[in-house]
Formats: structure tokens, C-alpha cells, sequence
């Protein structure tokens, strides 16, 4: 029997085998669930390609990828697939940014290029359609990104600032600084050193 | 409760989840949580206990990360650490250089600068510097460098012991390995009764 529960890998699902031994959890990544996304057509996929040139480019700085598949619901015009592996990965290209120079070369050293988050724009929205008959890159680009920021809000994400930075709608500035003043003592529980 | 509370005590209960995904990824979230807070005494505890579970898992090479935010936030806001954060998180200076010289991507001359670095800080820390000469000597072992390995096992049972150091039974047990491996089967057993 197959059962599917949300909840990204959350500690408790994931202790589920401690109750029941039969009950086997497995981790859902990025490329797994665009895997079982329907694809499009090829020749649609052909004539979106300059659409998907621009889009990929547009979110490239940001870590993420784009991809085109036709699923349900329609209204839902793009989707923002992350897992694991792929927040590691920013997570890590940010430790490099604001590193010194010893710990920016041992992070860099580090870069996992095929972890990245994925946009999966929905073949089958009226959206995603009238943007792929854009004329002008500004526009489409700016579109795009639209796009992005929406998916992340759907996906319950906060935004931060770097991906809130250039042309998402205002709304979606919700950033927080990632680190801030100086805060009261942390708990005192201490470790248990090998 | 707050969310400063809830993340204190989200963090106190990664200690009691098994080892493993589940555990880093409920302490990587909780990173993330910590940092919006702008609390960095919180956050500073969120990245000490994510690192510790990376290092109680197969997943020890991403411990890079919060480790390279953690020394970052040392030196930049020292005072923001309690005197037992500052001391675990130079306690987790051995697992790091344990680490980088476990990582077939991280170059010995990355490997060499961080070891000179690590003398450093513990000298300015005011620790002894035999767990420096230890992690020197396992670096040399691994690879083949024998006249250093000596000179290094030497330095190391000639410096003081203080609570940076490995308990004895762990040191023993390498510093017996190595007399064995160079056919001292005598000072061996010596090490192993200390």
C-alpha cells in the first residue's frame, strides 16, 4: 500500500517506521516529483525554448531552474519544487559570500551544481501561455520572475531579500535580515563529547 | 510561548530524535527559524546543534556550512556566544579538521592553512594546543608524512591536557594505533594501559 503525506520530511513522519516496521518513508526530492509531472508534447516543448532560455537565465542567480509540465490544477500557473539538497546548497553559497578568504575557498570547493530548486511552469495555464507569446525579453523576464515569487508565497516560503531584491512585485518584500543584533544567553544544555 | 521559546525547545528535542536525515533536517529548519529572529545568541545555538547532528550522521561533509556561519559570527560578534558556546564551538574545530581531511575535494594546501589557523585560535583562546598537534598528527598519517607524524605525536603527549582535549581513553587508542602501525607493539600495549 502506498500513502502520501506532506509535510516535507518532518521528524515525526519520518519515525513512522518505529510504530509500524511495514510502513517505509521515503523522502520526495525535486526531481522525483517533476519525474511524475505529465510532460509536455515535445514540438510545444521545442517552440518554448527560447521562453525557457530567457526564464533559466532570469533565475539563474537565484539557485533555481526552470522546467515545463502540464498538470492539474490549471489555475496554478507555476510550481517551486525544493528539497534538501538544494536549500544545503544555497545555504552554502551564502556561508561563501560571507566568508573570508580560507573559508570562501573551502566552501566553494564544496558547490554541488546539480542541487538546485526548480520552477515547473504549468503547461496547461492561460498565464503560462500568454507569457510564452510575450514579445520582448524585458517583459517575459519580468513575467517570469512574477512567476517565481508567487510560487515561492504559495509554497509558504518567507522571501529573503535576495530573492525579493529586483523585480517581484512589492508585495512580496517580506525578507528578513538574516542576521541580526546581538541576543540573550542560549540554553545551557550541553553536548555529549565523544 | 514565543517563537524564541519554541525554537529553544524545538532544539533541546533534536538531542533525543535519532541520528540521521530526520534529525538534520529538523535542526536545518530550525536555523533558519533562528535567523529570522534576529536573536544571535539563538541562532548561534541553532548552528551548534545542526553541526553536531551532521556529526552524529552520514552526513558530516555538509557541517562545513554552519560551521563556516558559526565562525563568522565569532569573529565578528564574539560576545554574542555564552562561555560554553565559545567552547563548543572550538571543540568542534577537531571535527572540522577531522573532516577536511576525510574530503577528497578540500585541497592539503586548504587543509594546512585551516591547521595553522586552528593553532592560532586556540592560542589566542588561551587552550592548550595538543589537540592542534593531534589533529596535525592525523593529518600526516593520512598522508604518509612519517617524520611529521612522529614529531607531531611527540608535540602532542608533551602538551597539556585541558578540556579541549580528547578523553584518554580516545587519545590512547590513536596514539597506540600509531606505535603498532610502526612496529613499537611494546609502547603499543604502554598506550593502551595508560
Amino acid at each position: 500500500m502506498r500513502a502520501h503525506a506532506s509535510g516535507g520530511l518532518s521528524a515525526d513522519i519520518a519515525r513512522l517506521p518505529e510504530l509500524e516496521p511495514e510502513i517505509v518513508v521515503a523522502e520526495l526530492d525535486a526531481s522525483v516529483v517533476t519525474a511524475h509531472l505529465d510532460p509536455i508534447d515535445s514540438a510545444d516543448e521545442l517552440a518554448l525554448a527560447p521562453l525557457l532560455a530567457m526564464a533559466r537565465s532570469r533565475l539563474d542567480p537565484l539557485g533555481c531552474d526552470v522546467v515545463v509540465r502540464a498538470f492539474h490544477p490549471v489555475s496554478v500557473p507555476a510550481l517551486h519544487l525544493d528539497d534538501r539538497a538544494a536549500r544545503h546548497e544555497r545555504a552554502r553559497a551564502e556561508a561563501e559570500a560571507q566568508a573570508n578568504d580560507l573559508w570562501a575557498g573551502i566552501l566553494s570547493s564544496l558547490r554541488d551544481t546539480s542541487a538546485r530548486a526548480r520552477l515547473v511552469l504549468n503547461y496547461l495555464n492561460p498565464l503560462v501561455r500568454r507569457i510564452a507569446a510575450l514579445d520582448g525579453d524585458e517583459l517575459t523576464g519580468t513575467a517570469i520572475e512574477s512567476l517565481y515569487g508567487q510560487s515561492l508565497l504559495m509554497a509558504g516560503r518567507t522571501l529573503k531579500p535576495v530573492s525579493a531584491q529586483s523585480r517581484v512585485p512589492e508585495p512580496a518584500r517580506m525578507g528578513h535580515p538574516r542576521f541580526g543584533r546581538a541576543g540573550q544567553p542560549a540554553p545551557t544544555r550541553r553536548e555529549g563529547r565523544p | 510561548m514565543s517563537e524564541i521559546e519554541a525554537i529553544r525547545n524545538a532544539l533541546c528535542r533534536t538531542h533525543d530524535m535519532p541520528n540521521g536525515p530526520a534529525r538534520n533536517a529538523a535542526a536545518e529548519q530550525l536555523v533558519d527559524r533562528a535567523a529570522q529572529t534576529g536573536d544571535t545568541g539563538l541562532l548561534i545555538e541553532a548552528l551548534l546543534t545542526l553541526i553536531l547532528a551532521y556529526e552524529s550522521s552520514t552526513e558530516r561533509a555538509k557541517m562545513f556550512v554552519p560551521f563556516a556561519q558559526a565562525l563568522r559570527l565569532w569573529d565578528e560578534q564574539p560576545t554574542a556566544f555564552s562561555p560554553d558556546q565559545a567552547s563548543r564551538l572550538h571543540w568542534v574545530f577537531k571535527w572540522v579538521t577531522s573532516g577536511m581531511v576525510g574530503h577528497a575535494a578540500i585541497p592539503l594546501a586548504t587543509i594546512e592553512h585551516w591547521l595553522a589557523e586552528m593553532r592560532q585560535r586556540y592560542l589566542v583562546a588561551g587552550y592548550s594546543l595538543r589537540p592542534v598537534y593531534a589533529a596535525e598528527h592525523a593529518l600526516a598519517r593520512h598522508i604518509g608524512d612519517v617524520d611529521r607524524a612522529w614529531k607531531s605525536h611527540h608535540a602532542w603527549l608533551a602538551a597539556d591536557r585541558d578540556e579541549m582535549s580528547d578523553c584518554q581513553a580516545c587519545e590512547s587508542n590513536g596514539q597506540g594505533t600509531w606505535l603498532a602501525e610502526q612496529g613499537d607493539d611494546a609502547g603499543a600495549l604502554g598506550a593502551w594501559r595508560r
